[in-house]
C-alpha cells in the first residue's frame, strides 16, 4: 500500500505528541515520588529509610514491561482497581522513574555539606524549613544534569507503552511498516524524531545548568 | 679524566610562537649532582623532559654516553630505560603495590626474571627505607612515601643518571625532608643526578654545580655557594631574594 | 494445567533471557571497546564515526532498534539470499549487542579518562612500549574502574531483554504470557515474573560485589565528580 510522505509524517508527529505528553506526566510523577523517597532515605528513621530503600531496589530490579503488565493485569484482578491504558502507562513509567530519580536526588542532598544544615539549625530553623530553604534548592541544582539525563531515558522508554496499547511514536512507525513493508524508512524517521527530542533535551540541559548555576554550587556533571 | 654521562648542546624547544627553551648547553659527569633552579613556568620541566624525549626537542643535540639520542636511529626506549625520571606528582602505577611498582620496569622493560627482579626491587626499597611498606598500594602511602617509591622505581633500573622534576613541590612541607634525605644519600653515593628544585638547602649541601635557568637559557651557573650567596646577575639575585623571603615566611608561620 | 508445565515454560524462558543478556554484554563489549578507543584516542574519521554511532544509539529507544533489526535486517538480507529466514532470537540478541555497545563504549571511555596521563608518562620514561603501557598500566586499572558500570549494564540488559517478547522471542515474559493464556492466572503470573527478575538482579549484584571486593585495589576507583 502507498502512504504519502505527508500522511506518514503527520502520523508520526501525532505519535510523537503522545510520546511527549506521556513523558511529561511520567517524569513529573517520578519527580514527586522520587523526592519523597530521597528525603525518606536521607532523613527518615530506621523503618522509613528501610521502606524507601526497599522500594528503590525492588523497582530498579523489575523491567518496565513487567511493571506495565502488573498494573494492567494483576492489579485490576487482585484489587479491582482498573486503569485506562494511558493512566497505566504514566503510572508505570512514573514509578519506574521515581526509583532512579530518588537516587539522583539523594546524591544531590548528600552533596550539600553538613555545616550548612548545622548553620540553619543554629538559626532556629525547623527540619522542614531546612529541607525546603537550604537543602533542596542546592540539591536540585546539583541533580540537574543527571535529572535531565533521566528525562531522556523516560522519553525513550515511553515506547514500551505500546505493549499496553498506547499508540505513541514507535507504535505509529509499526503501523506504517505493517502497511508499507518499509521498515528502514519509517523506523528511521521515527528514530530521527526521537534523536531530535533527546538532543533538544540534552541541549536544554546544558542551557539550564548554565542559567541556574550559582557560583560555587554544582556545575556541569557528565551524567 | 671525568666521564660525561650527559652533554646537551644548544637545546631548543618552541610551542607555537612561544620559544620555551632557547639554546641550552651543559654537561654532567658521572657521579655528579647538578641542581637547576629558576622561576616557575620558565621551561625547566620542559627542558628536563627533552632529555629523555618525553618532549621532542626542536633543535640541538643531546649526547648520552657519547651517543646522540636526538637521532631518529637510536632506540629511544632502550635509552630511556637507562635514564631514571622522578616526577613532581610521583606518577606511581596505582594498581600495583610499592614492590610491584619498582619491579615492573625490571620485568617488562629489562626482562629480568621474577626472582631477581623481586630481590633488586626490595633492595631499592631498602635504599629509600620503605622495605616495610612493600606490599602497600600507592593510595595507602603518604605523599612522601609515594615519592620515595618513585625514586626506588627509578633507582632499581640501575640508571646512568636520574632526572628529578621538582620532586618535593607537590608535597606537604612536613614530608619534604624525608624525600630530600633520600636524595642527599644518593648524591653522597655518587649517583649521577640532575635535579630541578626550589630547595636551596639541598643545592647547598650536595650540588656540584647550580644552574640558574631563566628566560629559556642557563642565565648563570657556578658552585652552590657562588650562585646562592654571591650571584653575579640581577635576575638571579631577584629570584633568590623571593625564594628566601618565601622560606623565612614559612618558618615564621 | 499442571505445575510441571508452568515450571517448564518459565525455566525455558529464564534460559533464553539469560542467553540474551550474556550475548548482549559480550557482543556489546567486543563492539564497544573499539568504539571507546576510537572516541578517546583517535582523531578524524574514526572518532567521528564512533561519536555518531554512540549518540545515534543512545538517542533512540532500544525497542525501536529491536524492531529495525527484527523487521528491517531480514528484508535487507533477503535481497541477496531470498530463502533467508531471520531467527527472532538472533534478531533480539544482535539488537541488544548494538544497543549495549554504545553504552559500554561510554563506560570504557570514562574509565580511560579516569587514569591520569602521568602514569602513561612514567611508563614511557622507563622505556615501556605503547602496547606494554596499554596492557600493563591502562587495562588493569580501566577494568577495575568500569566494573560497577558493568554491573549496572548487566542488570539493564537483563531487564530490557524483556522487550524481545515483542519480537516473539520465547524469553521469560513471552513464556509468562503463554502460561497466563493457558492457566488464566493473569494476575499471579506477572508478579512471579517480577520476582524472578528481581532475584536475578539481586544475584548479579551480589556476585559482582564479591568480584569487585576480590579485585579491589585502594585508589583504583572512579574519581567522583561533583555531586555524583
Amino acid at each position: 500500500m502507498e502512504v504519502t510522505l505527508q500522511a506518514a509524517i503527520g502520523m508520526l508527529l501525532a505519535g510523537a505528541k503522545i510520546t511527549i505528553i506521556l513523558s511529561f506526566f511520567s517524569i513529573f510523577l517520578g519527580f514527586i515520588l522520587g523526592i519523597i523517597v530521597a528525603i525518606a532515605e536521607v532523613y527518615g528513621g530506621k523503618i522509613v529509610k528501610g521502606i524507601a530503600i526497599g522500594y528503590e531496589n525492588i523497582i530498579r530490579g523489575i523491567p518496565l514491561l513487567a511493571i506495565y503488565f502488573i498494573l494492567f493485569f494483576s492489579i485490576p484482578i487482585m484489587l479491582g482497581i482498573g486503569m485506562s491504558p494511558f493512566l497505566a502507562a504514566i503510572v508505570g513509567l512514573g514509578i519506574r522513574s521515581s526509583a532512579y530519580q530518588s537516587q539522583i536526588f539523594r546524591s544531590g542532598i548528600q552533596a550539600v555539606d553538613k555545616g550548612q544544615v548545622e548553620a540553619a539549625q543554629s538559626l532556629g530553623m525547623s527540619n522542614g524549613q531546612i529541607i525546603m530553604h537550604v537543602v533542596l534548592p542546592q540539591a536540585l541544582r546539583f541533580s540537574l544534569p543527571a535529572w535531565m539525563n533521566e528525562y531522556t531515558i523516560v522519553l525513550k522508554d515511553t515506547s514500551i507503552a505500546l505493549a499496553i496499547g498506547i499508540i505513541e511514536l514507535t507504535a505509529r512507525a509499526n503501523q506504517l511498516v505493517a502497511v508499507t513493508v518499509e521498515p528502514f524508512l519509517y523506523y528511521g524517521m521515527a528514530g530521527l524524531i526521537y534523536l531530535a527530542m533527546v538532543l533538544s533535551v540534552s541541549y536544554f540541559a546544558g542551557y539550564l545548568s548554565k542559567k541556574y548555576k550559582i557560583k560555587g554550587v554544582g556545575g556541569m556533571i557528565r551524567a | 679524566m671525568p666521564e660525561e654521562v650527559l652533554k646537551v648542546i644548544n637545546l631548543k624547544k618552541r610551542y607555537g610562537k612561544n620559544e620555551v627553551i632557547r639554546g641550552v648547553s651543559f654537561s654532567i659527569n658521572r657521579g655528579e649532582t647538578k641542581v637547576v633552579i629558576g622561576p616557575s613556568g620558565a621551561g625547566k620541566s620542559t627542558m628536563l623532559r627533552c632529555l629523555n624525549r618525553l618532549v621532542e626537542p626542536d633543535g640541538g643535540k643531546i649526547y648520552f654516553n657519547g651517543i646522540d639520542i636526538t637521532s631518529k636511529d637510536v632506540d629511544i626506549r632502550e635509552i630511556r630505560s637507562k635514564i631514571g625520571f622522578v616526577f613532581q606528582h610521583f606518577n606511581l602505577f596505582k594498581h600495583l603495590t610499592a614492590l610491584d611498582n619498582v619491579k615492573i620496569g625490571l620485568k617488562v622493560v629489562k626482562k629480568i626474571d621474577d626472582r631477581e627482579a623481586t630481590e633488586r626491587a626490595y633492595q631499592a626499597l631498602k635504599a629509600v627505607k620503605l622495605e616495610n611498606e612493600a606490599d602497600k598500594y600507592p593510595a595507602q602511602l603518604s605523599g612522601g612515601q609515594q615519592q620515595r617509591v618513585a625514586i626506588a622505581r627509578a633507582l632499581a633500573m640501575d640508571p646512568e643518571i636520574i632526572l628529578f622534576d621538582e620532586p618535593t613541590s607537590a608535597l606537604d612541607p612536613q614530608l619534604v625532608g624525608e624525600v630530600l634525605d633520600v636524595m642527599k644519600n644518593l648524591a653522597k653515593k655518587h649517583v649521577t643526578m640532575l635535579v630541578v628544585t626550589h630547595e636551596i638547602g639541598f643545592a647547598l649541601s650536595v650540588a656540584d654545580e647550580v644552574l640558574f635557568f631563566y628566560n629559556g637559557v642557563i642565565w648563570e651557573k657556578g658552585t652552590p655557594k657562588e650562585i646562592i650567596y654571591n650571584p653575579k646577575k640581577k635576575e638571579t639575585k631577584e629570584f633568590l631574594g623571593r625564594i628566601f623571603e618565601l622560606y623565612s615566611r614559612g618558618e615564621n608561620s | 494445567m499442571s505445575l510441571e508445565f508452568i515450571v517448564s515454560q518459565i525455566s525455558q524462558g529464564i534460559v533464553v533471557t539469560l542467553e540474551l543478556t550474556a550475548l548482549g554484554m559480550l557482543g556489546g563489549f567486543l563492539l564497544g571497546f573499539p568504539l571507546a578507543v576510537a572516541r578517546t584516542y583517535s582523531k578524524g574519521f574514526f572518532r567521528w564515526l564512533s561519536v555518531g554511532y554512540i549518540e545515534l544509539i543512545r538517542g533512540t529507544p532500544m525497542l525501536l532498534q529491536l524492531y529495525i533489526i527484527g523487521f528491517g535486517l531480514p528484508l535487507l538480507i533477503r535481497e541477496y539470499f531470498p530463502s533467508f529466514v531471520m531467527n527472532v532470537f538472533w534478531a533480539a540478541a544482535i539488537g541488544m549487542m548494538i544497543n549495549s555497545a554504545a553504552y559500554q563504549a561510554e563506560y570504557i571511555r570514562g574509565a580511560f579518562n579516569a587514569i591520569e596521563s602521568g602514569q602513561s608518562e612514567a611508563g614511557i620514561a622507563m622505556g615501556m612500549s605503547k602496547w606494554q603501557i596499554i596492557t600493563k598500566i591502562i587495562f588493569p586499572q580501566a577494568f577495575r574502574i568500569m566494573l560497577p558500570s558493568w554491573t549496572n549494564e548487566i542488570i539493564y540488559l537483563l531487564k530490557y531483554s524483556s522487550l524481545a517478547m515483542l519480537l516473539a522471542v520465547p524469553e521469560i515474559m513471552y513464556q509468562a504470557k503463554v502460561v497466563a493464556a493457558a492457566t488464566f492466572m493473569y494476575a499471579e503470573v506477572w508478579l512471579v515474573v517480577a520476582l524472578i527478575y528481581l532475584t536475578f538482579a539481586l544475584i548479579i549484584t551480589q556476585v559482582m560485589r564479591v568480584v569487585e571486593k576480590k579485585i579491589y585495589i585502594p585508589g583504583v576507583t572512579m574519581i567522583k565528580r561533583g555531586a555524583l
